[in-house]
């Protein structure tokens, strides 16, 4: 009986994670962080299939240029959210200055739209 | 308190009161809650500069109080003076903290509605926004 019941408990939290989505803000960084590293398989795996069909090598090149530019990539800090909408924004701090990374999810916690845009030097 | 300070922040708080009284177009309504928390942080801001004054105001009274000990030669009342003095004063520094703080949470609330709603509606990485402010990057529509 009691072999039943671990048994049971197990098999729940299998289930559990293996429906449990990443949070908005790990979405974010490690999309960012895959960015980042040109890699366009990262960028994109959690990219909606639409949004997918968008990217190219080319521009995630250039997206990874821009982040490198601004040095080591560090922390990121939500600055706000819309979660009817499934809008996050996040502020992504590197050695030489800030981008705010603006996303967009789907109904399946998939990003359908995804955004960076350099921010003022403070 | 100098006085342009409060002007600025008067100022400030009187922009954002305007931003979250004016219609916005239909782009920016994923950005509402950023109005929202402008007027927010503008009532915030109000009330920190409110008690700025106030601390300022009780740092200057004891300060003064302590001169006119120690000339009546009352030590140990000028040292309680002054002591009162310095935690107005430490409390004016707190408060200029939390003033900072609110004010970037301003700031980035506001150039994330800026990017928001002078970006066209679908970027692809390199391209540069119509406000021609920054470069934005990335694919989909926000």
């Amino acid at each position: 009986m009691r072999t039943w019941a671990l048994f049971a408990v197990f098999a729940l939290a299998v289930l559990i994670a293996g429906c449990s989505h990443d949070g908005p803000q790990v979405l974010a960084e490690s999309t960012t962080r895959a960015a980042y590293d040109n890699d366009l398989d990262g960028t994109v795996a959690h990219f909606d299939p639409a949004l997918k069909q968008e990217v190219t090598r080319a521009t995630v090149g250039q997206l990874s240029d821009a982040l490198h530019a601004l040095g080591t990539m560090h922390g990121f800090v939500a600055v706000g959210s819309t979660p009817a909408q499934g809008r996050y924004d996040y502020q992504a701090s590197f050695d030489k200055g800030r981008m705010l990374v603006q996303l967009r999810l789907d109904s399946d916690q998939e990003i359908a739209a995804y955004r960076v845009t350099p921010l003022a030097p403070q | 308190m100098s006085t342009p300070r409060t002007l600025t922040s008067i100022a400030l708080a009187a922009a954002l009161a305007t931003a979250a009284g004016r219609p916005l177009p239909a782009s920016a309504n994923a950005t509402g809650w950023l109005v929202g928390g402008a007027a927010a942080a503008a009532a915030t801001l109000i009330i920190i500069n409110h008690n700025k004054q106030v601390h300022a105001k009780y740092a200057a009274y004891d300060h003064q109080v302590a001169a006119e000990q120690a000339a009546a030669n009352n030590a140990a009342a000028a040292y309680g003076s002054e002591r009162q003095a310095y935690q107005h004063e430490a409390a004016l520094v707190a408060a200029y903290k939390h003033e900072t703080v609110v004010q970037h949470r301003i700031v980035v609330g506001l150039e994330a509605q800026l990017a928001e709603r002078g970006g066209p509606t679908r970027l692809v990485a390199g391209e540069v926004a119509p406000n021609g402010s920054a470069a934005s990057y990335g694919w989909g529509t926000l």
